[in-house]
């Protein structure tokens, strides 16, 4: 009697097992199923965006640091920003790591504002935090900290470097690459492709050939979009410490 | 989620005939069998008429083929189908150079480009100098100082990003997203 009860329960438990992993696996069917369709099918989305974040409000000792980093960067402070450098800092692809390429290639003997403007605008763009090596870290802008998110969502078969993301809300997508020409459409945080277009040269305008993920081709104002690829810059706290590692444009 | 891409196991020597490698601890040196053996018999036939001038070789992808992000923030180098180089110096010198240095070698590096490009399982080679022209060439998009109005230095002046054919569906466009 003990035995067939114990054989019911078991029986019971089973089925109700089975029960679940079917429902879960629906579930996940689901929930993937226009990621899969695109695949299968090949076609892409008709709009990808990437939303401006800033997570560096969750951490109050990031907050601080960061105030105290922008501080420098208006008072062009160099004591400061070198005393927050990572002594193996990451300067770019093929570069040697660590201060003395840093300074070489930021000339800040020079008086140069290049330092100032990159990190003014880095640190004006949001980023997010990560962990890396089992180091909380921080890295900005958004753009370049969050462009994994939207490499998964492209075409498949893109190369990521052919795409940029929109920065800023209702951005005019020209038909001419000038500010008189018609505008065909306004982007608002779009992730664009970036059509080829011939070497520019000298003082050459400052538009953009780009399309919409759903084949809208125009002009916009290079103020307005930006690459994973440009500089980004990221922090790792060591000790009570925050520490810049990277102040790179990597591809 | 790890969604390992079982045909990136090939692993890429540190030198061999006509090439040497120069990124450090941290490269990333697999690539789809086919990438490995095909790059490997170039350089091979490189060094016949370059014996001074072997080609410096960078990132390839990590083991499996996901996306390593936290190295290369825009492209990942996922899929086992990418190989950095650097361009031809003018001085056999083993180290980095760009487009707009004195120690650069447009010739050499043309030489190259059209080598490379000649291979058909090379798809693309991404490069800036706007002074070589092939058709497998694609040029990041020039940004300039506002102030200035001078270009501003891009992430292929220093290197061409070369992009091999597939063999094995290997997704590019990974779920693994890393870190």
């Amino acid at each position: 009697m003990i035995r067939q009860a114990l054989r019911f329960i078991v029986v019971i438990a089973l089925l109700l097992q089975l029960g679940c992993q079917t429902s879960q696996s629906a579930n996940s069917e689901t929930r993937k199923e226009p990621r899969l369709g695109n695949e299968t099918k090949g076609v892409a989305a008709e709009s990808v965006k990437l939303l401006p974040v800033d997570e560096g409000s969750q951490d109050s000792s990031f907050v601080a640091f960061r105030n105290r980093l922008l501080t420098a960067v208006k008072t062009h402070d160099v004591a400061f920003v070198l005393s927050s450098l990572d002594q193996n800092i990451v300067n770019g692809s093929d570069a040697e790591h660590g201060l003395r390429e840093f300074k070489n290639q930021w000339q800040l003997d020079l008086g140069e504002e290049r330092l100032w403007e990159t990190l003014a605008t880095i640190l004006g763009m949001g980023g997010s935090f990560r962990v890396s090596e089992g180091h909380k870290e921080f890295c900005a802008p958004y753009v370049t900290s969050k462009w994994p998110t939207v490499v998964s969502q492209l075409p498949q078969g893109a190369d990521p470097l052919d795409y940029q993301v929109i920065i800023d809300r209702d951005v005019a997508l020209k038909a001419e690459p000038n500010s008189n020409a018609p505008t065909a459409a306004t982007l608002t945080y779009d992730v664009v492709r970036v059509v080829p277009a011939p070497p520019k040269s000298g003082n050459s305008s400052s538009w953009m050939k780009i399309a919409t993920l759903a084949g809208q081709e125009g002009f916009v104002s290079d103020k307005y979009i930006r690459s994973a690829t440009d500089y980004h810059a990221c922090f790792k706290r060591v000790g009570r410490k925050w520490l810049m590692t990277e102040l790179a444009a990597l591809e | 989620m790890y969604d390992p891409c079982s045909a990136v196991n090939a692993e890429m020597d540190s030198s061999g005939d006509g090439f040497y490698t120069y990124e450090d601890a941290g490269w990333l040196k697999y690539a789809q069998a086919h990438v490995v053996a095909g790059f490997e018999q170039f350089a091979s036939d490189w060094n016949l008429g370059h014996p001074n001038n072997p080609i410096g070789v960078g990132d390839l992808s990590q083991f499996g083929g996901a996306a390593n992000f936290a190295r290369h923030p825009g492209a990942g180098h996922p899929g086992g189908v990418i190989i950095d180089m650097r361009p031809m110096r003018n001085d056999n010198v083993q180290a980095g150079t760009n487009f707009n240095d004195a120690t650069y070698s447009r010739n050499l590096t043309a030489e190259l480009i059209r080598g490379l490009s000649g291979l058909a399982d090379v798809v693309s080679i991404r490069f800036n100098d706007p002074n070589i022209h092939d058709p497998k060439i694609v040029r990041d998009a020039d940004r300039f100082d506002p102030r200035t109005h001078r270009r501003l230095r891009a992430v292929h002046d220093n290197h061409l990003h070369v992009t091999f054919r597939r063999a094995t569906p290997c997704p590019v466009n990974l779920n693994n997203i890393h870190p």
